[in-house]
């Protein structure tokens, strides 16, 4: 949940708004999803590791 | 070696007849040491001019080095006429058609990044979510004070931020993509249902598991009755499930704002389980 002060700090009304809110961080998810790991390849910008994610068509 | 006009004639005649019937230079090769070199029949002929009686030598002298001056002059035309057509083959081989269209630019491939952003992103928008973007280069206070990120806050230190020259200018490069939902708060009424992805930035080394520039997916929803219990278990399911099938192992890549590791884990656990 959104910490109240936050909410408060954006200018919403507490009293009738609560939210939540949640995040990840998409390099780790790529490791853990395709076993990659090194994150140097991920940096790297090497065509030959992303054509092995199948998006060379578009 | 008996030496007499008719043999000489003879060696002549056998050279000539090699050097033309040969088809490739490495056949003609073959046929210089055979005809042509230092062991070939008129070299030994030459050689046996001293052998012959002295009145004899001058008009058989004659008749030799005519006679390898003949294959001599055969072998180098002979030479040169392969290499031309050599040339010329290679040359029509080798022939580019320079009208033809290019495709010496290899074929470019988006990034797994790009790749996993869009298939978030459209996973949320089909729950009914925008999609925001913000500024990477953010204000100070945006990026941790309206989070409640206290001065004094260890992630506020010059070994997690990159700060901007003079400190006084009050920019960081923003170390995670919160300061957007503060952004979409402060221009937007709520309801509120965004997914905000983006390159964000901490100073640390690049290495097996740091970069200093990263990405980031946060998700925030602001609107009457949102609990826990009610708002957030769809969407963190529908994101779970549909990202891995070994949800498991996700898990410890999620951060849930407001709710700690265990809670979280038994969260996504949980809908995984039932969505499977």
């Amino acid at each position: 949940m959104v910490n109240r002060k936050v909410l408060q700090a954006a200018g919403i009304d507490t009293e009738i708004y609560t939210g939540f809110a949640f995040g990840m961080g998409l390099e780790r998810t790529l490791m853990v999803k395709y076993g990659i790991t090194d994150m140097h390849d991920i940096v790297e910008g090497d065509v030959r590791f992303s054509r092995q994610f199948g998006s060379g068509g578009r | 070696m008996s030496l007499d006009n008719a043999g000489i004639e003879q060696i002549k005649a056998d050279a000539l007849s090699a050097i033309k019937a040969s088809q490739s230079l490495d056949e003609l090769r073959e046929v210089k040491i055979a005809h042509v070199g230092d062991r070939s029949p008129i070299a030994r002929a030459n050689q046996g001019l001293a052998e012959i009686e002295i009145e004899k030598r001058a008009a058989m002298g004659k008749l030799i080095g005519t006679a390898r001056a003949n294959i001599n002059q055969a072998y180098d035309d002979k030479e040169k006429e392969l290499i031309a057509l050599r040339d010329s083959r290679a040359l029509s081989n080798e022939r580019v058609d320079v009208t033809l269209a290019s495709n010496r630019n290899p074929r470019g491939a988006l990034h797994p990044l790009t790749l996993l952003t869009n298939e978030i992103s459209d996973l949320f928008v089909g729950m009914g979510y925008t999609v925001q973007e913000g500024p990477e280069l953010e204000a100070s206070w945006l990026n941790f004070d309206a989070l409640n990120i206290a001065e004094d806050h260890p992630a506020r230190t010059m070994q997690d931020t990159f700060f901007i020259e003079p400190l006084s200018s009050g920019l960081v490069m923003r170390t995670h993509t919160s300061p957007v939902q503060i952004r979409t708060m402060l221009e937007n009424e709520p309801p509120i249902y965004v997914i905000c992805p983006g390159r964000t930035y901490r100073a640390d080394e690049l290495d097996a598991t740091h970069t200093p520039v990263f990405n980031q997916v946060e998700g925030l929803v602001v609107d009457k009755g949102i609990t826990m219990a009610q708002g957030s278990q769809q969407e963190l399911g529908h994101l779970s499930f549909h990202l891995l099938s070994q949800a498991q192992r996700w898990i410890s890549s999620i951060t849930v704002a407001g709710l700690n590791g265990a809670a979280a884990e038994w969260l996504i656990e949980k809908f995984c389980k039932q969505r499977e």
